[in-house]
């Protein structure tokens, strides 16, 4: 348990200094910089490209049907990585279940496609 | 370490992998791109055939293969012994019967595609392997793919509102209920010397019964399976989702799910044991379960909602025998749940198959919609009637010999309070399972009632359902018989 | 390193936020995001039982990492027919507000 507290005890110091640290930059930028405000500066870019309009805009719904793809998919090398560090020891069976396991994804894959989940409009 | 796969494995594996790869097949072969999408009247009875060719070639790989008890397979991830294949066996036949009747009653309400099938074979693929699974990681796996196929069922019809609304419901407290199991599980591995499966955590279980986290682990692991049988005070979800999904749906799901739930649950039990405290909270559960069922379903005018609540009562008769198994008597009670499982299966299918027959674009689902059904449907209501009287549980009928076997463990066992309790809110149920039937029989029909358009499958089903109440209510004797092997052989080991 | 008790203690408050934020928020995406909470609080668990156990017994080693490699995967499907029911309420009914849904009752 002492090591325990030891570690929490750095951990505290660490995050004791990090907020210190932090609230003293921006304190001593609010204290000694010069300030000077008008309406330019206080645009999104100051010397960049005029915004078109706000970004807190709802984004359009086919946003997530592709998240929705993407995480499925994506995830799915979480099983591959692992297969990649031991693919000799498992031998041909392993690449045997790893190649049905693609082929199921890509049978996945291949319905997303035909139902038109793939295209934008 | 070379990876091998013996013929035992392959052979223990190959029922879910039928179920699998059907479902795989009938997601393609329903793919016509875009223009699909008004086809959904078509009744599409290639589908049809080739899910019950599927169904039927899992359920036989089930009955015949598995002589031998092997119970460490793929380095203790499942196990075959035919305790798994029984209660395998009622999930495919379930799978069978909805497959027979999805057709004709999805082509009615214009959502008949390819997705509906594959997502009952890959939630009964899941139903299989969970029947079997001996280790926390199979659990688990194969708990979620059911839950998760079952969820997008409820949700099936996107275009009416309850649907989609029950389905959320059963959604969030689905997952929230894994979070439950999963933490259970995570616990247990812990306190069992790190190894995953039921086999070890048995072993160890005695060293570490009075470890509280072994403990916790335990009845989180019970209130997650709670969850997804529905036992007070976890049922809250069931009225909604059974009213919202379509009605071929609900009858997969609250037979099913039911089936593979509990089969997990014993096995889990079996092994983890949870001694007296434990099995007083289940025997309290039930109590509660069994009263509020079926105090609930005496006023309801919607029969979805009706058979909802009568589902939850089942729950808490199926919940007497692991009271029993828990306190030492041993889980010899468990073939009571077993051929209990496969009686309230046909019944509750038989049910919600005839209220698939009436639904001419959308489910008529209120009870005044039965009225008069005997006059123009004369063998429908017959079915229904058998339906009604196993569920209440009156002599000659499956139920009947179920809540038989279980009320008598019951007494046998001690528990005659359970028994009793059970016996008074069967009794209280006779009243509401009477009233389709007085509708069916005693009251005029009203309107364009029952134009039935006779799918042929769905008769089929319903033909073959109200079949198996007669058959099993009549002459029970071989399913007991071998409802009883089956437990032995989870027992002996 | 942090004691098993101590990561224990993480798993559990992470827990509770999760169930809190079920239980108690109305955002439909809020909701989610607890259930995920949820499950990635155990799979601290898992992982922290996991280093402890080692290679003790069964299936030689990391049982709990492997674990924890499912439970990702089932998390990651599960997220993603949260949000397609999430797509489908908002197409119908232009609402993500949990309390909004609760119409049925009895």
């Amino acid at each position: 348990m002492t090591s325990v507290s030891y570690d929490l005890f750095a951990l505290a110091i660490f995050a004791g200094l990090t907020v210190i640290v932090g609230a003293g930059l921006l304190a001593l930028s609010e204290l000694v910089g010069p300030r000077r405000r008008d309406p330019e500066k206080n645009t999104t870019y100051e010397c960049g490209v005029p915004l078109f309009d706000s970004a807190r805009e709802p984004f359009t719904v086919k946003f997530y049907l592709v998240a929705i793809l993407f995480i499925l998919f994506d995830i799915e090398t979480v099983f591959l990585l692992p297969y990649a560090v031991v693919y000799k020891q498992l031998g041909v069976i392993g690449l045997v279940e790893m190649g049905i396991f693609l082929l199921v994804l890509a049978a996945g894959l291949l319905y997303c496609w035909r139902r038109g989940a793939l295209e934008w409009d | 370490m070379e990876l091998l796969i013996s013929p035992t494995e392959i052979e223990a594996i190959l029922p879910a992998g039928i179920l699998f790869l059907t479902g795989l097949v009938l997601l393609l072969v329903d793919l016509g791109g875009k223009e699909r999408a008004d086809s959904g009247m078509n009744p599409k009875n290639h589908l049809v055939f080739i899910g019950c060719a599927g169904s039927v070639l899992a359920l036989m790989a089930l009955v015949t293969g598995g002589g031998s008890v092997v119970t460490s397979l793929y380095a203790g991830a499942m196990s075959d012994d035919a305790f798994g294949r029984f209660a395998g066996a009622l999930v495919t036949l379930a799978l069978l019967l909805t497959t027979l009747g999805a057709g004709g009653y999805l082509s009615s309400i214009g959502q008949n595609r390819g997705e509906f099938y594959s997502l009952l074979f890959f939630g009964a693929g899941a139903m299989v392997l969970l029947c079997q699974a001996t280790n926390l990681v199979s659990i688990f796996v194969a708990i979620e793919t059911l839950s998760l196929s079952v969820f997008v069922l409820a949700g099936y019809t996107t275009d009416r509102r309850p649907s989609s609304e029950g389905a959320f419901k059963y959604f969030v407290l689905g997952a929230f209920s894994s979070g439950f199991l999963l933490l259970g599980m995570a616990f247990l591995y812990g306190v069992s010397g790190g190894s995953l499966a039921l086999s070890d955590i048995a072993a160890n279980g005695p060293q570490v019964a009075d470890d509280i986290l072994f403990a916790v682990g335990v009845l989180l692991m019970v209130i997650g399976f709670a969850f997804k049988v529905g036992a007070v005070p976890f049922h809250s979800w069931i009225p909604d989702v059974y009213q919202g999904a379509p009605v071929i749906a609900v009858g997969w799901m609250a037979v099913a799910v039911k089936v593979a739930s509990f089969a997990a649950l014993l096995r889990l039990l079996v092994a983890a044991g949870g001694g007296e405290t434990l099995s007083r909270l289940i025997a309290a559960i039930a109590v509660v379960t069994m009263l509020l069922g079926n105090l609930a379903a005496l006023n309801q005018t919607n029969i979805k909602r009706m058979l909802a609540y009568s589902g939850i009562a089942h729950t808490g008769y199926l919940l007497i025998p692991l009271v029993l198994g828990l306190t030492g008597t041993g889980f010899e009670s468990g073939s009571s749940m077993l051929f209990y499982l496969a009686a309230y299966s046909v019944t509750t299918f038989a049910a919600f198959a005839v209220i698939a027959t009436l639904s001419r674009g959308q489910d008529r689902e209120s009870i005044d919609d039965l009225n008069g059904l005997a006059s123009k449907h004369p063998m429908i209501a017959v079915v229904m009637t058998l339906a009604m009287l196993s569920l209440a549980g009156i002599p000659l009928t499956a139920g009947f010999v179920g809540k038989l076997m279980i009320f008598r463990d019951a007494v046998e066992g001690g528990y005659i309070y359970l028994a009793l309790i059970g016996i008074i809110s069967s009794v209280i149920s006779v009243y509401y399972y009477l009233r389709p039937v007085v509708a069916m029989y005693f009251r005029e029909a009203t309107g364009d009632q029952h134009e039935v358009e006779h799918p042929w499958g769905l008769h089929l089903a319903l033909a073959l359902a109200g079949g198996a109440i007669l058959l099993l209510g009549i002459d029970p004797q071989a399913l007991v018989e071998f409802s009883v092997e089956s437990m032995r052989s989870l027992l002996g080991g | 390193m942090f004691s098993i008790t101590t990561i224990l203690y993480l798993t559990a408050s992470l827990f509770c936020i999760g169930i809190y934020g079920v239980l108690a928020r109305r955002n439909i995406i809020v909701v989610l995001m607890s259930l995920e909470l949820m499950l990635n609080a155990v799979n601290l668990a898992l992982v922290a039982f996991g280093r402890v156990h080692g290679t003790a017994s069964f299936a030689g080693e990391h049982s709990g990492q492997i674990f924890t490699l499912m439970v990702l995967a089932v998390a990651a499907a599960e997220a993603a027919i949260g949000l397609s029911l999430l797509l489908v309420i908002w197409r119908r009914w232009h609402s993500i507000d949990v309390r909004k849904l609760s119409r049925m009752s009895g």
